[in-house]
């Protein structure tokens, strides 16, 4: 199964850096984001004794991770459009295994984009006080993508055009973005973005993240790694289920 | 119960899309080691029937076993017994043809140190050796087709089923993969499913036929057998009036169709006959354009069967289609 699961995963990735543009786009959108936010916001700001530029690396992190974990979801759509996913589909391959195999590709991507967002803040000033935050931060961006990318996928199971998935996707992304805690403290924010932001993935990756690296955060370590993980598992097992039932 | 040799075996399969019945009732036995071809025309449900029985659709009623396996509840083991070659692209366009067939490989667990050579055999069986490195995007259709038939063949299925495996190839190339065909099949003991167009390819490479059209088997024998069935030598005419001949009763005429401004007329030794229908129309003052005498061919076969020539019914279900198409809703156009 593992074998598989890395065949699949490897097929995707190979045709993603087959997209020159695309490594591109994401070194320039990491640098755009940091830079822009970050320089921009930190000379005025600061939260819980550290400084807007470092309480901000986390959230970017956290948000160059989602957009290619859930967009990347999109290449299934294309799988079945150009043909190639009656291969997978006719293989003696369960299904759980080509949804993770697929979903393992996807999020290798996305944490390259987000490890080259940390390469970044590395350069630009940002403080690790230990060689180990870096893997854990990896680490952490990869569990929280996985199960972003089961997300994307069982919506483009379901929908079977490109342009309805990137409208809808719009629609949950950007309130999954703007309601993470990426951009500001969740315990000032009004109610109702905090009830949101609760049942957000992205926020618990988020302050994951900037426990271990700032030592500030809302929730404690293990339920954000426990949300984290129960949200892949549960995505996972939706998305082969329905991947069974629609083919 | 089911036969001990049927290795696929069908019981009132059906399969719909949405009120349509593509698939209408279809109970087949389709022995171990045998080439069976499906033959009909467009529409006529030979690539929703491979479909079912490879897994990809799932049936509405009825039942289908391959190798021992039921397609609804155990479609694992089916998988694992078959390959397919698709009629559209089923290639990953942004791979190459290397990495298109590793890809295959490691899918089907064909164990490491064998891969390489399995790439370079159906590479070079596709006489693709050249553009191995080729992305599929960057491919002609024949170079598609020929690419997504090898790669079939690599794991070895017990079963194999080909969606149209020579549509658009050159007729070399058409040639050179029916003898692999039926290589494959006198070697390997391989089990194989084909559906076609031509009747010529039935014809040469099938053990059996059957003749589909409208989502029903409306014939099924050897070639011999259907030809048989026409029970006769066909005679057609085209005249200035087609109605006075269908509807003079010769004695000596078993079956009289009347299609397309041509009336086909099916006796026993024919060359015998010819003379006594010139003369009736020379007695009718009828002109004729054209006679042909012509032994029955799997194309009279389809036409005694159907009414109708494959290219008629070809053309009566791209029109019903095309009805069908502006009835559907959205979301079928667009897949
Ligand atoms: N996904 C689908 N949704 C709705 N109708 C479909 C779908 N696939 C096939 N059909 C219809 O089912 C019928 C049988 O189609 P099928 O593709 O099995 O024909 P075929 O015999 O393979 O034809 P061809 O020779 O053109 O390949 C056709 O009328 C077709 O319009
Ligand atoms: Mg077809």
């Amino acid at each position: 199964m593992w074998n598989d699961v890395f065949t699949l995963a490897y097929r995707e990735v190979l045709i993603l850096t087959k997209i020159k543009i695309r490594i591109l786009g994401l070194i320039f959108n990491a640098l755009i984001w940091l830079v822009a936010m970050g320089f921009g916001l930190s000379p005025l700001l600061s939260i819980s004794g550290v400084s807007y530029f470092a309480f901000l690396v986390p959230g970017m992190i956290g948000i160059n991770l989602l957009f290619p974990s859930f967009f990347g979801a999109s290449t299934l759509i294309t799988d079945r459009q150009f043909g190639f996913l009656k291969e997978m589909l006719v293989a003696p391959i369960p299904r759980t295994t080509l949804v993770l195999g697929k979903a393992l590709g996807l999020s290798f991507y996305a944490t390259v984009s987000a490890a080259m967002v940390l390469a970044f803040s590395i350069i630009l000033g940002f403080q690790i006080n230990h060689w180990w935050t870096i893997p854990a931060l990896i680490g952490i961006a990869l569990l929280a993508s996985l199960g972003l990318t089961c997300f994307g996928l069982a919506l483009a199971i379901k929908i079977k055009d490109t342009q309805s998935f990137q409208l809808l996707g719009n629609f949950i992304v950007f309130p999954f973005f703007l309601l993470s805690g990426a951009f500001f403290p969740l315990d000032q924010a009004p109610w109702f973005i905090r009830y949101f932001s609760y049942i957000n993935p992205i926020t618990y990756a988020i302050d994951a993240m900037r426990q271990i690296t700032l030592g500030i955060g809302h929730t404690p370590l293990i339920l954000d790694l426990g949300v984290l993980f129960g949200f892949f598992i549960i995505t996972l097992i939706v998305a082969a289920k329905l991947f069974d039932k629609s083919e | 119960m089911a036969s001990k040799n049927c290795i696929i075996e069908t019981k009132g399969l059906v399969k719909k899309f949405d009120n349509f019945e593509a698939v209408k009732d279809v109970s087949l036995c389709i022995n171990e080691g045998e080439i069976f071809g499906l033959l009909g025309p467009n529409g006529a449900g030979k690539t929703t029937f491979l479909s079912v029985l490879a897994t990809t659709l799932q049936a509405n009623g009825g039942s289908a076993m391959v190798n021992g396996f039921d397609v609804s509840k155990s479609p694992d083991g089916v998988r694992k017994s078959i390959g397919m070659s698709f009629q559209d692209n089923s290639l990953d366009i942004d791979l190459t043809a290397k990495e298109n067939l590793w890809f295959h490989c490691r899918m089907y667990h064909i164990p490491e140190n064998q891969i390489n050579e399995k790439i370079s055999q159906a590479l070079k069986l596709a006489d693709l050796e050249q553009f191995a490195d080729r992305e599929i995007k960057k491919y002609s259709g024949g170079m598609k087709r020929r690419l997504e038939i090898v790669r079939a063949l690599m794991h070895e299925p017990k079963i194999l089923f080909l969606d149209e495996p020579t549509l658009g190839l050159d007729p070399q190339t058409r040639r050179a993969l029916w003898e692999k065909i039926k290589q494959l099949n006198q070697e390997k003991g391989m089990t194989i499913i084909l559906t076609t167009h031509y009747m010529e390819e039935a014809n040469e490479l099938c053990d059996r036929i059957a003749i589909i059209d409208k989502g029903r088997i409306v014939a099924l024998g050897t070639s011999q057998e259907l030809k048989k069935s026409v029970k006769g030598d066909v005679i057609t005419l085209e005249t200035r009036n087609n109605q006075a001949f269908a509807g003079k009763k010769f004695k000596f005429v078993k079956n009289t169709k009347l299609h397309n401004g041509e009336i086909s007329l099916t006796v026993d030794s024919a060359e015998k006959r010819i003379t006594e229908i010139v003369l009736f129309a020379k007695k009718s003052k009828i002109q004729i354009d054209n006679i042909n005498l012509k032994k029955p061919s799997l194309e009279d076969v389809f036409l005694h069967f159907t009414g109708k020539t494959i290219r008629e019914a070809e053309l009566s279900a791209e029109g019903q289609f095309a009805e069908r198409f502006k009835a559907s809703k959205p979301e079928l156009r667009a897949r």
